[in-house]
């Protein structure tokens, strides 16, 4: 079989630096038209079968038939929030009224990680996995990864939606993959080393400690099969220069990126120009909103992300919160007329960190140092950099009339806790009563001792 | 083949594909021309036809 026979694909498709030209540089007023008519159309659909939008939409008063402009979908359509749905499946496990199929169309079931508290449940038809998958191959398409190319998969698969849906995209692609599921790290380096793959998927932190295992084994990983590394799941290559650098340097291969959210989609597929993503302007409809104020923000100034899906007609996601902090361009060098996120996401709106891959919320955190008995309200989360890896310690200090012999009790009962209902280990330290510093007004609860350059935009 | 030509021709293999696909009680037929329908309405979405949001609810128009 010749290369120009692999994977369905001709000799002129094969050199193409697009996967699909015809739609990644349609000109913005089609765009906008298509766009127009599929939300009028998902509108009408989440309507008629989902409990949950009849009854949002009634109460909002929303009329979907006024809905004649993309404005009068940012201004009419009423937003939705992860928060809403928790709920409603909380109540009424596993889905709630949020589902809009009959459930034995239900083809695959997704959790995200629950950092938050509880995983939200995730329902998709089978079709709706193949056009979520569709969005990491524009990306790697654009990267110069085709069908002969190998993909090893540096993580284990659970129910997490991100990495499930790289394997349906790279089934699209027709790349070979190699799961490394339930490898160590050690592990990883030898299978590569053995199986010779030329991708490697995995978060941007853990390739890089990869890289450093590698090293410590005496294996020279830079010049091993791999070309590309691929990654998702917290700030990488094209969000963060330093770590473009890094990657590129550890595993002497190109590294890129995309943007996904484990309920909507991998949305946002990484741009040739390595420094941000471009959405899926066939799968998804965003727009950016001040966070605070509630209005459209223009585009090159920072708004929150709100997303509006097209494929997950089990459970729609309309006008939806990311809670990503973003700055949309509406044009790039790479020829692409789908909006551009540069610099991927700037920062968050609730003040979400990545802790090995594992999203962690301060505020999740927060509420279990106030069910330990023995912890005081007096606590810092620690941000620092251990392993190529981002790390939380969490700081405490004990009720005062606790006897110090008992606080290193009190420190493991923490870290059970956490790890058990957050799923992620993170440090923990007992400090001194009456250490830790008082504010009169604000207090500051978050101290990032990471390297600047290793943080989001916003948080430097 | 221009974006036009090809969505007729798609269309045109819809309608085929599902002539077939009702005139056999073949469970392993139905099911491969069923991911076919679903490949076909893919193809046209991504060439900016809007038909919609499920295939077997644009059979229903």
């Amino acid at each position: 079989m010749t290369a120009a026979t692999i994977g369905h694909f001709s000799e002129a498709a094969r050199q193409s630096g697009y996967w699909n030209r015809h739609t990644e540089t349609m000109p913005r007023p089609q765009l906008d038209a298509l766009h127009l008519g599929k939300l009028r159309q998902l509108l009408a659909y989440a309507y008629a079968n989902s409990p949950f939008y009849r009854r949002h939409f009634d109460r909002a008063g929303l009329d979907i038939e006024a809905v004649r402009s993309l404005d009068d979908f940012k201004q009419r359509v009423p937003l939705t929030d992860k928060a809403d749905f928790l709920h409603l499946q909380a109540d009424s496990p596993p889905y709630g009224p949020t589902l809009s199929i009959p459930e034995e169309m239900i083809a695959h079931h997704c959790e995200t990680s629950g950092t938050t508290g509880v995983p939200l449940a995730i329902p998709y038809t089978l079709y709706d996995t193949e056009r979520y998958g569709e969005s990491w191959v524009y990306g790697m398409w654009a990267q110069g990864i085709r069908p002969e190319d190998s993909c090893y998969f540096a993580f284990n698969w659970g129910n997490f939606a991100g990495f499930w849906s790289c394997y349906w995209g790279i089934r699209r692609l027709g790349c070979r993959l190699i799961s490394g599921g339930g490898a160590d790290s050690r592990g990883h380096v030898e299978n590569i080393m053995r199986m010779r793959p030329t991708v490697l998927v995995s978060t941007p932190t853990f390739a890089l400690r990869l890289a450093q295992v590698a090293a410590e084994m005496g294996v020279d990983i830079r010049n091993s099969t791999i070309r590309h590394t691929y990654h998702a799941g917290e700030p990488g290559p094209f969000a963060l220069p330093a770590m473009r650098r890094a990657l590129d340097e550890a595993w002497g291969a190109q590294s890129g990126e995309l943007l996904g959210i484990a309920e909507v989609d991998a949305f946002a597929p990484g741009c040739p120009e390595r420094d941000g993503v471009h959405v899926n302007e066939m799968n998804v409809f965003c727009w950016s909103r001040d966070p605070i104020g509630g209005q459209e923000t223009a585009a090159g100034e920072i708004g929150e992300n709100i997303i509006t899906s097209y494929v997950n007609s089990a459970q729609p996601l309309i006008n939806y919160h990311t809670h990503d902090l973003v700055r949309r361009q509406r044009s790039c060098a790479c020829g692409r007329t789908w909006d551009k996120l540069d610099g991927v996401v700037l920062g968050r709106t609730d003040f979400m960190m990545t802790v090995r891959g594992t999203n962690v919320y301060p505020t999740a955190v927060e509420n279990i140092l106030g069910e330990i008995d023995g912890v005081s309200h007096y606590y810092q989360l620690v941000l620092s950099r251990q392993d190529e890896n981002d790390m939380m310690t969490v700081a405490f200090e004990p009720d005062p009339g606790i006897d110090p012999g008992r606080w290193d009790g009190l420190a493991e009962r923490l870290g059970q806790a956490i790890h058990q209902r957050l799923h992620v280990r993170l440090e923990t330290e007992v400090v001194a009563p009456e250490s830790l510093p008082r504010f009169e007004l604000k207090t500051q609860r978050i101290i990032d001792n990471r390297p600047k350059e290793l943080r989001r935009e916003l948080d430097r | 083949m221009q974006p036009d030509e090809m969505i007729g021709k798609l269309t045109e293999a819809r309608r085929l594909l599902r002539e077939v696909r009702d005139g056999t009680d073949l469970p392993q037929i139905q099911s491969i021309l069923g991911h076919a329908d679903q490949n076909l309405h893919w193809a046209l979405w991504n060439l900016g036809e809007v038909d919609g949001l499920r295939p077997e609810l644009s059979e229903e128009h």
